[in-house]
């Protein structure tokens, strides 16, 4: 009955890690996932262009790192999330860190729900 | 003069305690790097210790948390199995159960002592108010106040949020509190669907069928934004009471170590 309850409860937790709290731990967690063609891609075509990017990690690698574990399909559909995020662009909803002399929003892929 | 010997005797007692492997005062300064949520400082500095002096439980314990918080888990998860020391299981099984393993978390759980198998069954029941409850009894008074602060702390329904958002696109971003959001969801959404209703009325089927694919995607992009926004306005409303309750009842998890 104890195993029930447990398995019931735990149903909807909050994974372990934490929301990067510095400008060290999200580039930990941004090295480790593969490179992918479509950011190889975006990046070959902007290579030049300065980034203003206001979300970290960026949306190119963000939709890398959730097509890598998510799949294309998810990846797409929480894209399209994250550029409405990035309207909202407020502490309410974001944390905000300073990386590369700038403030930005982070915004790591949790898991695929 | 005097100041020469200052320094003298400062740079002595700098270099007392140079070796880190026989400093008294390296496992408390990791351990406050995990405190401080320096987690990729924390796991490179108890690499550097492991490697440099060999493996200590506690720097062992302190690192897998830090791998645990930055999501990197498979070798945390491995390396928390091989240290069997009470610490140890505590963050081992609170790791399992948030990572839904539930037959692993029940193995772990039942090792522990009694206190401890309430304290973590209570923070696990923690997003269900009433289970929350029900499990805190018995438990510190204040984890139950600061329960119900937790939970006063929610603003915002996901579910709503995404349900408005199908029904009126913005309008969930609008309830979650975002202007600008409802406003940018409520045009794009606006503009790929009268696009796709035009095209279809001009018998351009090739055309309004890529335009309703990229509408689709605006529309579900925008729901799954209504509820993320709701959510992530509840977290960060609601983070630190949780934070509290878990250096209260769990303080292992934060990094904090036993006498």
């Amino acid at each position: 009955m104890r195993a029930l309850a447990l398995v019931a409860l735990t149903a909807c937790l909050p994974p372990v890690a934490r929301d990067a709290a510095n400008a060290i731990d999200p580039r930990y967690r941004m090295n480790r996932p593969a490179q992918s063609t479509v950011v190889d891609i975006y990046r070959s075509a902007g290579a030049n262009a300065p980034s203003r990017c206001k979300m970290v990690p960026t949306d190119s690698q963000a939709f890398a790192m959730r097509a890598e574990t998510c799949g294309g399909m998810r990846a797409w559909i929480w894209g399209v999330s994250r550029l409405f995020l990035e309207q909202a662009n407020s502490s309410r909803f974001t944390h905000a860190i300073r990386l590369d002399d700038r403030l930005r929003w982070i915004d790591l892929p949790g898991p695929c729900a | 003069m005097r100041v020469v010997v200052l320094v003298v005797a400062l740079l002595a007692a700098a270099t007392a305690h140079a070796d880190p492997c026989t400093d008294p005062e390296v496992t408390p300064r990791l351990s406050a790097l995990v405190h401080a949520r320096r987690f990729a400082d924390a796991h490179h500095a108890a690499t550097d210790l492991r490697v440099q002096c060999g493996n200590q439980d506690a720097w062992r314990l302190l690192d897998d948390i830090a791998l645990l918080r930055l999501e990197d888990r498979p070798y945390a998860l491995a390396d928390l199995t091989s240290l069997h020391t009470p610490a140890g299981d505590i963050v081992l099984a609170w790791a399992y159960t948030t990572n839904h393993d539930d037959q692993a978390a029940r193995t772990i759980i039942q090792r522990l002592p009694a206190p401890r198998q309430a304290a973590l069954l209570a923070l696990a029941a923690l997003p269900d108010e009433d289970a929350f409850d029900v499990a805190a009894r018995g438990l510190d008074p204040r984890a139950l106040d600061l329960g119900r602060r937790y939970h006063a702390a929610r603003e915002k329904s996901p579910a709503f949020a995404g349900v408005l958002s199908a029904l009126l696109p913005g309008s969930g971003q609008l309830y979650a509190g975002s202007l600008q959001a409802a406003a940018v969801t409520f045009v794009l959404n606006g503009l790929f669907i009268g696009a796709t209703v035009e095209l279809a009325r001009d018998k351009q089927y090739v055309t309004a069928a890529a335009a309703g694919t990229a509408a689709s995607f605006f529309y579900v992009g925008g729901i799954i934004n209504a509820a993320d926004l709701a959510r992530r306005r509840n977290r960060i409303a609601q983070q630190p009471y949780a934070d509290e309750l878990e250096e209260l009842l769990l303080p292992e998890v934060g990094g904090t170590l036993g006498p």
